[in-house]
């Protein structure tokens, strides 16, 4: 069962502003959803080893994109944050 | 008109892109507000048309010069708005093209414009939309299909000769189900998706739509291939001599066409494999146990890729900004206010599948089971040469049907999602109509790489 708090919590960790209606019809949906994923316990994945996983990241090497469209935060050559610490 | 007959007339000088251009501009004129399948109708369609025609006198003769089509709005065309049918991009113009789109360009096409969806490829009947929902041509109070409605909607009614869609679980061919036409979702790979908005990269795919098998192939056959840009992209093997009078083997998997499948379906499905018999190929029953799984494996993976996909959208780099008292605020508030309600909720899910304490019951068992799927689909192409299923359970539902019930609208993936996970090439095909003139499609997954197989059989489904 999904509680309030997990709401909070998962809403905190998503970064998503959400009012009381949309926590509580979230609570509703999530419970539904993840009563419907029980069924997974019965697959029988014993031999399955999921270092052998077929879907791996490739990364391409880290290079500055000047692509990007700055409009709001900035004035084309960098992007303007709020301070952090 | 069908792309291939156009060119025709084009070549023989019968037929300008201008006056096709003309004629379809005038029907969205009259269609799309009813039908709401294109977001945005571009401008310069005409000028387009015009310069393709000119090429064309000049003696340049490229394989789709001067057809128009319609394109989904997750995909960036450089210039131009991409919105992913969300609040949070509605102003945002891509500063690159996709390189399917740079493939189409090269091969003469031109665009006319971006089709509706559900907000970034998310639902199955374009419902989701931060712009309204786009209705079926047949009866326009009912849905599309999704998420790529409004490209199926555009070409079912005679608004585009072909388009380009998204597909990671359905959401190029349940919509051609519901719309009536031929709706490819290509072999994971096959497509570069650089410049596709990502939504769960795993499974997420390009491919075309397209009135007829013909039209499909040729779009699929300009936008395929190994991208530097993408690294999960590759070559497909060099053509395949299939001879195309061979018989082919259909597998069935009757398990798992027990439960929610509407009777007219299944009644036409039944009759539509028959018809296939009837010219020589083999249907065969086939076992995939793990099959039952797939669609709770889909919808934790699914979310979960999502969910990080979309942490991008955060008002600082591109999109809506709302500003907060604090960077956390400037998220939230952004975030919360630009997305609707079913892009949180996957979020939320994707984030609840993914956290600490229920990474390994959820997401962890999700791939596993994943493999089990794969594993079966491997063992089950080394016996027949396709796996036939209805596209989807239903034919068109009435618009909000089901948008109160999301797993009610979950459960209508449940024949599409096992392509996506097992990677596999995948047709929906238009095979009549059900009672109230809804069309039903019928639907083939191939091993991978093997979309000559797909055509193949979508031709046999034409000539009987």
């Amino acid at each position: 069962m999904i509680s309030r708090e997990d709401i909070d919590n998962l809403a905190n960790l998503a970064r998503l502003a959400l009012d009381d209606a949309q926590k509580e019809s979230l609570i509703k949906d999530l419970d539904n959803i993840l009563g419907y994923f029980e069924q997974l316990k019965e697959a029988r994945v014993g031999e399955v080893k999921t270092e052998n996983y077929l879907a791996i990241n490739v990364m391409r090497a880290d290079e500055a994109n000047t692509g990007v469209e700055f409009r709001q935060n900035g004035n084309g050559q960098y992007i303007r944050v709020k301070k952090i610490l | 008109m069908i792309i291939i007959e156009a060119l025709k007339k084009m070549k023989a000088g019968e037929l300008s892109s201008e006056k096709l251009v003309q004629d379809l501009l005038a029907k969205i004129e009259q269609e799309n507000p009813k039908l709401n399948a294109y977001l945005e109708v571009f401008a310069d369609a005409l000028k387009q048309a015009r310069a393709a025609d000119k090429a064309r006198q000049a003696g340049e003769d490229l394989p789709l010069l001067g057809i128009p089509l319609a394109i989904k709005d997750n995909i960036l065309i450089g210039g131009r708005i991409a919105s992913a049918a969300s609040k949070m991009l509605e102003n945002y113009h891509a500063s690159y093209d996709a390189t399917v789109i740079k493939r189409l360009k090269a091969a003469g096409a031109i665009f006319l414009g971006r089709t509706n969806m559900d907000e970034f490829a998310m639902g199955g009947s374009t419902e989701n939309s931060a712009f309204g929902s786009t209705k079926n041509p047949h009866d326009s109070t009912r849905v599309a299909g999704g998420s790529s409605g409004g490209s199926a909607a555009a070409v079912a009614a005679g608004l585009a000769l072909g388009a380009l869609g998204s597909d990671t679980g359905g959401s190029i061919r349940q919509p051609a189900s519901f719309c009536g036409v031929v709706g490819l979702k290509p072999t994971y790979g096959a497509v570069s998706r650089f410049g596709v908005m990502a939504m769960a990269s795993s499974l997420d795919q390009i491919g075309s739509f397209g009135r007829t098998v013909a039209d499909a192939e040729l779009l699929f056959n300009i936008i395929k291939g190994k991208d530097a840009l993408d690294s999960t992209s590759a070559e497909l093997p060099s053509t395949l001599s299939v001879d195309g009078t061979k018989k082919l083997t259909i597998g069935v998997p009757e398990n798992y066409l027990i439960t929610g499948i509407n009777p007219e379906v299944l009644a036409n499905f039944r009759v539509s494999l028959a018809k296939l018999e009837q010219v020589g190929h083999t249907i065969t029953t086939i076992n995939l146990p793990s099959l039952k799984y797939a669609l709770a494996c889909y919808y934790i993976i699914m979310p979960a890729e999502a969910s990080t996909n979309l942490a991008r959208y955060d008002g600082v780099r591109y999109g809506a900004y709302e500003a907060g008292d604090s960077l956390f605020a400037d998220y939230a508030q952004t975030r919360g206010r630009n997305f609707g309600v079913e892009v949180k909720r996957r979020i939320m899910l994707g984030t609840y599948v993914l956290s600490a304490g229920y990474y390994d019951a959820y997401y962890g068992r999700a791939v596993a089971v994943r493999q089990l799927i794969q594993a079966e689909f491997a063992k089950t192409f080394a016996q027949v040469d396709l796996i036939a299923l209805p596209t989807a359970p239903t034919t068109a539902w009435p618009i909000g049907e089901k948008t109160a019930d999301p797993l009610q609208m979950y459960l209508e993936d449940i024949f599409t999602v096992p392509a996506n996970l097992a990677g596999v090439p995948a047709i929906s095909l238009p095979s009549g109509r059900d009672s109230a003139g809804l069309p039903f499609g019928l639907q083939f997954f191939a091993p991978h790489f093997r979309e000559d197989l797909l055509f193949m059989i979508g031709r046999s489904l034409e000539e009987v």
